[in-house]
């Protein structure tokens, strides 16, 4: 097995299209990662194959930061080693263990299922809007979205500009042991292990959208990030992977090539 | 738009100017026709005389996925019209048709308030799958303006009685005929309005009679839900495409910070022209979702055909998108370095 970098650190956003979490350590199943994306507030005046109500037409949507009541419980499933052993799918906590409280730009504290979530969000959208729950990830395309620093770097040399690469809202940043960013879209169809037990196969590109362009920390948008990326680079960064063998991954994991 | 090939299992004379057509999509597309009350199907139809070689129409479904295994539409004979015409004069059961999976936003909305349908002529077909639906999940109350120039051309007469006897607490069907009281008008409308979501479908100047009545009612924009029966004019697509005015020739674009004056045809959007002229801004999806080409008005005006990704803060600034943008004055400047 070839290490090839490692695991910078790993990221999960608990409402869809919200401020992400970062987490030492998670358990990353077929679906995703555990608690990423359960929530995603939709509208109806979205389309119904993207029902979502997201940054993208309302940016400070970004601003509002979801985390956990019970934090620790939302991490690994009870009784891991065992399942592993066993070769058992480990079954997640119940669903009140999933419990999210949302604090948003204001500094307000709020259940994200309290009534006065929506309220607040109400002359943000034209359509009504209402919050879906699901245990299984709401991502939009596949279930692990991956990320290199290299990647950022160069971008931001190349449009001469800082850039955080929390704009990306991947969930695994890589560093990796080669220079040169997009080094990861060389990775395509092969399987890497990160970690202990994780395995996934990198399967496609990411191709960005106005999301990238969005400051996560003040939700002013430079639209020229995703004019440069469209334009330099097929507007895609970044890769999507799919999980072969489930497992848990932690911050400074290893990454090596499987094939 | 991806077409499916669907079986005509059976045609259902409705009137002498009306069939429906129950249709079945074969086992490995069943996927992609799930459906929700009130949403269309598109027709792509052979067409030996159309500019692509086949004309592309929309048809609401009349039955409703909670009540039918099968999905209907209902086609009404338009004079002249050659979709309409071919639809009710040669399609029989066991032939194929090209069908592209469901859509359309003429749905119901999630909450509790009573409906009041407005629906003329052939529009009570997306009215009638919306009143199965809604009686399939409970109490609710619906009342229903049907408009019609007859008694002859009231298509789902009966369906529409029985359905009014066996839910008599909640639905309640007011039928107009033209002939017995004359056009209608906003007068007729307004004692139908109330706190309630509206949902109208009918011919076009129905449909400005309605929607008039409900503003000058005071009903809220966000109560108010339309479904317009166009003719598609541009097979590609299953939007009403806005026009430029015919004066429109060109538009100034500054791209890599040069200027260049871009020569407009009829029927492209800004992008088109651009990619046209050998000019190459930045753009993926084509379709309004992804907001790659996102530029700044300097001057001039455009409509979209459709946005899915600007937020109304991006309008504000005044971006716009170039593959959905389509020029309505002559002096369009956009930038696409911004
Ligand atoms: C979302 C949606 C849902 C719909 N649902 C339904 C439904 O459930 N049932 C239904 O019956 N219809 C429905 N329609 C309308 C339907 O799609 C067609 O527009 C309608 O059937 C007419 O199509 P056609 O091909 O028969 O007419 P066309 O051939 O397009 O003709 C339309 C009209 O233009 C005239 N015309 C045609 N060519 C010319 C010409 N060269 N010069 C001058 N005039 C001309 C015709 O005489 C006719 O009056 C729906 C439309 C939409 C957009
Ligand atoms: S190219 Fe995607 S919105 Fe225009």
């Amino acid at each position: 097995m070839k290490r090839i970098g490692k695991l910078e650190s790993v990221w999960r956003y608990p409402v869809k299209s919200m401020r992400g979490e970062e987490v030492e350590e998670i358990y990353a199943a077929y679906t995703g990662l555990m608690g990423d994306r359960v929530y995603a507030v939709s509208s109806t005046d979205a389309i119904p194959e993207f029902p979502w109500h997201t940054n993208r037409e309302h940016e400070e949507f970004v601003l509002y930061t979801p985390r956990f009541k019970n934090h620790q419980d939302t991490l690994l499933p009870p009784a891991l080693e065992a399942t592993y052993e066993e070769a058992l799918n480990p079954p997640y906590p119940l669903d009140d263990r999933f419990a999210v409280e949302i604090v948003t730009p204001e500094g307000k504290t709020i259940d994200v299922d309290s009534p006065a979530f929506l309220e607040g969000l109400k002359d943000k959208s034209e359509g009504d809007l209402s919050l879906y729950y699901t245990q299984k990830n709401t991502v939009d395309c596949r279930p692990l979205s991956l990320f290199s620093l290299q990647t950022v770097k160069q971008l931001a040399s190349e449009m001469n500009m800082e850039l955080d690469k929390r704009r990306f809202r991947a969930n695994f940043y890589a560093d990796w042991d080669t220079e040169g960013g997009f080094y990861e879209d060389t990775l395509i169809n092969r399987r890497l292990k990160i970690g202990e037990r994780l395995e996934v196969m990198i399967i496609e590109p990411d191709p960005r959208c106005k999301s990238i362009t969005i400051d996560p920390d003040t939700a002013e948008t430079s639209p020229k990030i995703l004019k440069y990326i469209s334009r330099k680079h097929d507007n895609n960064a970044g890769v999507f992977a799919a999980v072969l063998k489930e497992g848990a991954v932690k911050t400074g994991d290893e990454i090596c090539l499987l094939d | 738009m991806k077409f499916y090939p669907l079986t005509v299992l059976d045609v259902i004379d409705e009137t002498d100017s009306a069939r429906s057509f129950v249709l079945e999509p074969q086992a490995d597309s069943a996927e992609h026709f799930h459906y929700k009350a009130g949403q269309f199907l598109t027709f792509r139809v052979p067409w030996n005389d159309a500019e692509d070689g086949f004309l592309d129409r929309c048809y609401s479904l009349s039955s409703a996925p909670e009540t039918s295994e099968h999905m209907k539409v209902t086609v009404k004979r338009e004079q002249g019209g050659r979709v309409s015409n071919w639809f009710n004069d040669t399609v029989k059961a066991g032939d194929v048709i090209d069908v592209a999976a469901p859509s359309g936003r003429f749905v119901l909305k999630g909450n509790d308030k009573p409906l009041a349908l407005f629906a003329a002529g052939s529009g009570i077909t997306p009215v009638l799958s919306i009143i199965k639906s809604t009686l399939a999940g409970g109490a609710k109350s619906i009342r229903l303006f049907y408009a019609n120039r007859d008694k002859e051309n009231v298509i789902f007469h009966q369906e529409l009685d029985a359905l009014c006897n066996q839910h008599s607490d909640i639905l309640r069907c007011h039928h107009h005929l033209d002939s017995d009281s004359g056009f209608v008008n906003p007068d007729i409308i307004k004692p139908q309005c109330g706190d309630a979501e509206h949902y109208v479908c009918g011919p076009g100047p129905f449909m400005d009679i309605v929607e008039d009545a409900l503003a000058d009612f005071g009903v809220k924009d966000s109560e108010i839900h339309i479904e317009r029966f166009t003719t598609l004019e541009d097979a590609s697509s299953s939007d009403v495409k806005t026009k430029a005015p015919s004066d429109v020739t060109g538009f100034r674009a500054t791209l890599d910070f040069d200027d260049h004056d871009v020569v407009y045809e009829p029927d492209q959007t800004l992008l088109e022209s651009m990619l046209s002229a050998g000019l190459d801004p930045a753009h993926s999806c084509k379709n309004g979702k992804c907001g790659s080409c996102m530029v700044l008005m300097k001057d001039g005006e455009v409509e979209m055909h459709s946005n899915k990704v600007l937020s109304k803060r991006d309008l504000e600034k005044g971006y716009v998108l170039l593959c959905q943008s389509v020029p309505m004055s002559k002096n369009v400047w956009v930038d696409c370095d911004e």
